[in-house]
């Protein structure tokens, strides 16, 4: 005979999970011109962001993994709610293509990201090119093979001398480019856009769905009111 | 003679509650003098007619099926163009672009075959004898944009099966992605054989209806924002 409650135990008791990977360049660079400084407020800001944000449909998660001279995951993949961030510092090299490997195995890694998560958000940002050995095939082998090819690519060009075509290859789709910002000022729009895109993706219907418009959207001049 | 336990319901998602929006899912039960077809459809969310979509995914089987046994044909592939063909004409004069919807659907005929079709996500269950399966396994596809009858890009994006049941009781479960993808994955079957077995138990369809309904109302409320449609058949 049939019970009340008897299938309260089938369904998940917690919102699908929307992964965000920032992938941020840590090299000795970042620490001119106050680029380490505005990085570091900005993620702070956007943590702070998703914290604020009710959850309905998704679960933001965020993971932060750092490239200087050495690689490592600064944040572990977890609720954005749950998050204490501690400042980054810049020393060092720009291992990049490590980072991506580093990255490439979180994602494709179902313990941390399972099946039913949504399309996971990876941002790449930084001020140079990555130095370090056959970075080249980890790029391709990043954004050509395994759940990684899948993800929602953006990425953040800073400063004249941040290698934008490496950067573009990086972005999923051909119509997205790269964001430029000259001044470390401006950082911190670019990850206005990316946190309101996400918070829009995490109330839809279709968490899935990145709009196309924005793609080619003028980033450093949206006014984020229209994204909700 | 056969003897067919039926029971659906759909449910409107509790962000189109709050925003105003229609239940963008469809379904269609038809039993037809040659066999018993199952539909159900997800409109895609972010298309402006999805749920005009889904309606016609629904209509348009059910005409296609109807054209396909005409001819006496036993081959479910050749279907799918016809399938396509009446779904463009039924949305028409809307975009097609603009009425995304995920097609799923069962046929049991009289002769005892069963067709599955599936393209885009959701799922459907389905018993022949004793043996659960699942006619799309999901995979990896967490980045799963949805495909639907709008975007289809090859055949193969299609999942087709045909299998001869004999006498064997056919059980199907067909189910949007507002149940399929917030259900425990290790716990799925367990869920599906559970209904199965509640449906049997009801006295007529207007009960499993309701008991389907109220499964569906009292969702999880941290997975219930996305409308929610499901269909449980048995044959024995």
């Amino acid at each position: 005979m049939e019970n009340k409650n008897e299938f309260d135990g089938f369904v998940m008791p917690q919102p699908r999970m929307l992964p965000v990977i920032l992938m941020l360049d840590v090299s000795g660079s970042m620490s001119y011109d106050a680029k380490m400084d505005e990085l570091n407020s900005s993620v702070r800001e956007m943590l702070e962001s998703f914290q604020k944000e009710q959850i309905v449909q998704a679960d933001i998660c965020v993971s932060i993994v750092t490239f200087g001279s050495e690689v490592k995951v600064h944040t572990e993949l977890m609720p954005a709610r749950d998050i204490h961030y501690t400042d980054m510092i810049a020393s060092g090299m720009t291992y990049m293509g490590r980072a991506f490997d580093v990255a490439y195995d979180m994602i494709e890694d179902r313990t941390k990201i399972p099946k039913n998560a949504y399309r996971p958000v990876v941002v790449l940002v930084s001020d140079g090119a990555p130095n370090d050995d056959h970075w080249e095939d980890k790029l391709t082998k990043f954004t050509t093979t395994g759940r990684s090819s899948k993800c929602d690519r953006w990425s953040l060009a800073i400063g004249a001398d941040a290698d934008t075509a490496m950067l573009k290859r990086f972005l999923d789709h051909p119509e997205k480019e790269v964001c430029y910002v000259e001044d470390a000022a401006d950082i911190h729009k670019f990850f206005r856009f990316i946190s309101s895109c996400t918070i829009q993706r995490s109330q839809s219907k279709n968490p899935n769905q990145v709009a196309q418009d924005l793609f080619t959207a003028d980033i450093l001049n949206i006014n984020f009111d229209s994204l909700r | 003679m056969k003897h067919e336990v039926i029971g659906y319901s759909s449910v409107r998602g509790a962000l189109h509650e709050k925003s105003g929006l229609p239940n963008q899912d469809s379904y269609l039960v038809k039993q037809f003098q040659f066999g018993t077809l199952l539909v159900v459809s997800d409109g895609m969310g972010s298309h402006l007619h999805s749920d005009f979509g889904s309606h016609s995914v629904c209509r348009s089987v059910s005409r296609a099926v109807q054209l396909w046994q005409e001819y006496h044909c036993d081959d479910i592939r050749l279907l799918i163009p016809l399938l396509h063909s009446l779904w463009g004409m039924d949305v028409f004069p809307y975009p097609k672009n603009e009425c995304g919807a995920t097609c799923l659907f069962a046929f049991l005929s009289n002769e005892n075959v069963l067709y599955l079709g599936q393209l885009g996500d959701g799922s459907i269950f389905y018993s022949i004898g004793d043996e659960l399966a699942l006619l799309k396994n999901k995979g990896d596809e967490f980045a799963n944009l949805t495909t639907g009858m709008d975007s289809i890009k090859s055949f193969g994006d299609w999942s087709l099966a045909a299998f001869c049941a004999g006498n064997k009781p056919v059980k199907l479960c067909l189910m949007t992605d507002g149940v399929a993808e917030t259900l425990v994955e290790s716990r799925r079957d367990e869920f599906v054989k559970l209904l199965w077995k509640r449906l049997a138990e009801k006295n007529n369809v207007c009960e499993r209806n309701n008991m389907i309904y109220r499964l569906l109302k009292d969702w999880n409320p941290v997975n219930a924002g996305d409308d929610r449609t499901l269909v449980g058949y048995e044959r024995k």
